[in-house]
């Protein structure tokens, strides 16, 4: 069933399939959404992270806003072990699997990347999501509670932080949290004083003892342990030595942002941005956007859980390369151009969906 | 009583006062507030010139509360953001100052007056959101909450870490909004008699990243920027070409202007050559919020 919390608070923004945009819609009730969705029958549905007195206004200084829930986007694109994998010239229509800038067959630079989207895409953004989650839950002492985490229903995870303190805060306090969950601006150099480097301890929160835990690791792996120990006992690092082992600072840097989630910050910073509705199916996918528990996160796989299309055949003519993919316990692919086949609805919505094939009629 | 006349601004200050819930009127005309007002002319004078603060009169608290009551009176009503910032830099400063010998009970009664969750456990210690909110403005390495000591939510601080936060808190209620109506006519002359540091700049914004743009619009309102800040924009300016006087009186704005330390970093810049900060450098330190080059962040999903 479509949700939004506060639905009465919100503006949606509907797509059709006929690619007509209705903006600046407003509902009384979550019935009324519902009726409204089962007529209209969106390809896309949005809705607001901002809370309006009268969302339906065009105007944003007539909207009477409230607050917005802090949003974070977790998106799989270019994260490791999940990237492209199909190169289409849009002119002479070749494809090919290596990365292109120019067309090797006709030279022409109108090329479209185009993803799938895999269970390692869905892991990969998982793994995000927790560190997130994590630091949410460690630095900023926020409970699970507080939070809500749905699946987009493509390649993605969104985190909104619910509780009311966060509601209000300003873009450049969202700014500075996006930056601040990447380990934007961190900087041994504070750790330096004319003494020498005063390292934190591995005990201390925040990103200084994930910084520490990192630094006595690199040290130990380059057999440096009484470096590592005086770094245990807060003791000053002398500044020479640390000057001459630049890399070990710079290491023990990566090592720590390797426990950084990757958000988009544009995002976090858009008070005024527009999100996919709980429970709607994502036109890209015909998978459906959902919430989910933290506990429900691990266990969770959209390519059975947010499986949001009936079985029923439907023809479908293959035009780009298809891999092979699993959905709803079954395995399809792969395919290649011109393939004329019979799928159940969900699986070929995906192909079709994703600009692979087109449904015969 | 003393503890009011030093920290004016505070919702325990504007209570004493409120119960004779003077009008604007009395404000301007009561001649038992004339040194209230002159006080307030001082308190203006002093922020508009950057000099100094003078000493409160401890015996005398509501005089001082009523002559803040009265500079926020003006400056909402003089509708100029940088008399705004003006003032509020003096009020932010003029606490540092108060504050050095107050006792910790007491730093801790004027944050819960202001609204920020501090507490003191075996060192200050503030709420994270307050703790972002607050050093907005202080960009400096050792302020960017990644570089902090973290527990649970809460950011720990030295004391005078903890008084250079509630000195921006203290900025933060200058600067908000009040209600005012139209001045009366002694108010109008104390803001007549203001010599408001202001130069025209007549340069066009025109070649400037979207970024560099909003800080030169933030310091042409007055407002409080960072040393970093401060740079990015004087390295921009000289490399789009405007003269080291032009990019001086862009800085007069700046609330903490010293003439001659401006003059000498900028002359600096622009003698060493020093290649303006990359739009990558300038997110990296928190600068532009969203996007450095695009003027209106896109939003889809």
């Amino acid at each position: 069933m479509i949700f939004a919390p506060e639905v009465e608070k919100r503006e949606f923004m509907f797509m059709g399939f006929d690619d007509v945009v209705r903006r600046y819609i407003s509902f009384k009730s979550l019935d009324s959404l519902r009726t409204y969705m089962a007529d209209i029958v969106p390809r896309h549905a949005y809705y607001s992270v901002g809370l309006y007195k009268r969302p339906e206004m065009r105007k944003m200084e007539q909207r009477g806003f409230e607050g917005a829930e802090v949003l974070f986007d977790i998106d799989a694109t270019g994260l490791e072990g999940c990237s492209y994998d199909l190169y289409f010239c849009e002119e002479c229509s070749h494809e090919q699997q290596k990365e292109m800038q120019r067309c090797p067959s006709c030279g022409s630079e109108r090329i479209k990347k185009m993803d799938w989207l895999d269970e390692a895409c869905i892991r990969a953004a998982k793994a995000e999501v927790k560190k997130l989650l994590k630091i949410l839950r460690e630095d900023f002492g926020l409970g699970n509670d507080g939070i809500l985490v749905s699946y987009t229903g493509n390649r993605g995870f969104h985190v909104r932080i619910l509780a009311k303190e966060f509601l209000k805060l300003g873009k450049e306090e969202r700014a500075e949290i996006a930056g601040y969950i990447s380990a934007r601006g961190f900087d041994y150099e504070v750790f330096s004083s004319a003494g020498g480097y005063k390292f934190p301890k591995p005990d201390e929160g925040g990103w200084r003892g994930r910084f520490s835990r990192a630094l006595i690791s690199v040290l130990r792996e380059n057999k440096m342990d009484e470096i590592a120990r005086d770094i245990e006992e807060g003791k000053t690092i002398e500044r020479g030595f640390m000057r001459k082992r630049r890399w070990i600072l710079e290491k023990a840097v990566s090592r720590m942002k390797e426990e950084a989630a990757t958000v988009d910050e544009a995002v976090t910073f858009d008070i005024q941005r527009l999100t996919r509705v709980p429970n709607s199916l994502h036109g890209k996918t015909g998978l459906r956007a959902m919430t989910l528990t933290y506990d429900e996160l691990d266990e969770f796989d959209p390519f059975t859980d947010a499986v949001g299309l009936s079985d029923s055949p439907v023809k479908v003519r293959i035009t780009r390369k298809v891999p092979r993919f699993s959905i709803n316990g079954l395995v399809f692919g792969p395919y290649s151009r011109d393939e004329v086949l019979e799928l159940p609805a969900y699986a070929a919505a995906l192909i079709v969906l994703r600009e692979r094939g087109k449904a015969e009629i | 009583m003393s503890f009011l006349a030093k920290y004016p601004f505070s919702e325990e200050a504007k209570k004493l006062v409120e119960r004779e819930g003077l009008s604007i009127e009395e404000l301007a005309y009561d001649p038992l507030l004339s040194k209230a007002r002159r006080m307030a002319k001082e308190r203006l004078e002093r922020a508009v010139s950057r000099s100094s603060f003078y000493q409160p009169d401890l015996l005398d608290p509501a005089s001082e509360i009523y002559s803040l009551i009265i500079a926020r009176i003006i400056v909402e009503g003089s509708k100029d953001e940088m008399l705004r910032n003006l003032l509020a830099e003096y009020e932010s400063k003029r606490f540092m100052h108060l504050s050095k010998e107050e006792s910790n009970e007491n730093l801790l009664r004027i944050a819960s007056d202001l609204n920020v969750k501090m507490e003191l456990k075996e060192e200050f210690r503030v709420w994270i959101l307050d703790y972002i909110r607050l050093s907005k403005r202080l960009k400096d390495s050792k302020w960017r909450a990644v570089n902090r000591r973290i527990e649970g939510g809460y950011v720990l601080l030295s004391r005078d870490e903890a008084r250079r936060l509630l000195a921006e808190a203290v900025r933060e209620r200058i600067l908000s909004k009040i209600d005012v109506p139209e001045l009366p006519s002694p108010f109008l002359e104390i803001l007549k008699g203001l010599k408001i540091p202001r130069k025209a700049v007549k340069r066009g914004k025109k070649g400037l990243l979207p970024c560099v743009e909003s800080l030169l619009d933030s310091i042409m309102r007055g407002e409080n920027l960072p040393h970093v800040a401060r740079f990015a924009l004087a390295s921009h300016l000289l490399a789009a070409g405007w003269s080291t006087e032009e990019v001086l009186d862009v800085f007069r704005h700046s609330p903490d202007f010293k003439e001659k330390v401006a003059r000498y970093q900028i002359e600096q810049i622009a003698k060493k050559g020093y290649r303006p900060p990359s739009c990558r450098k300038m997110t990296s330190w928190g600068l532009c919020p969203g996007e450095c080059r695009v003027r209106k962040v896109a939003k889809a999903d």
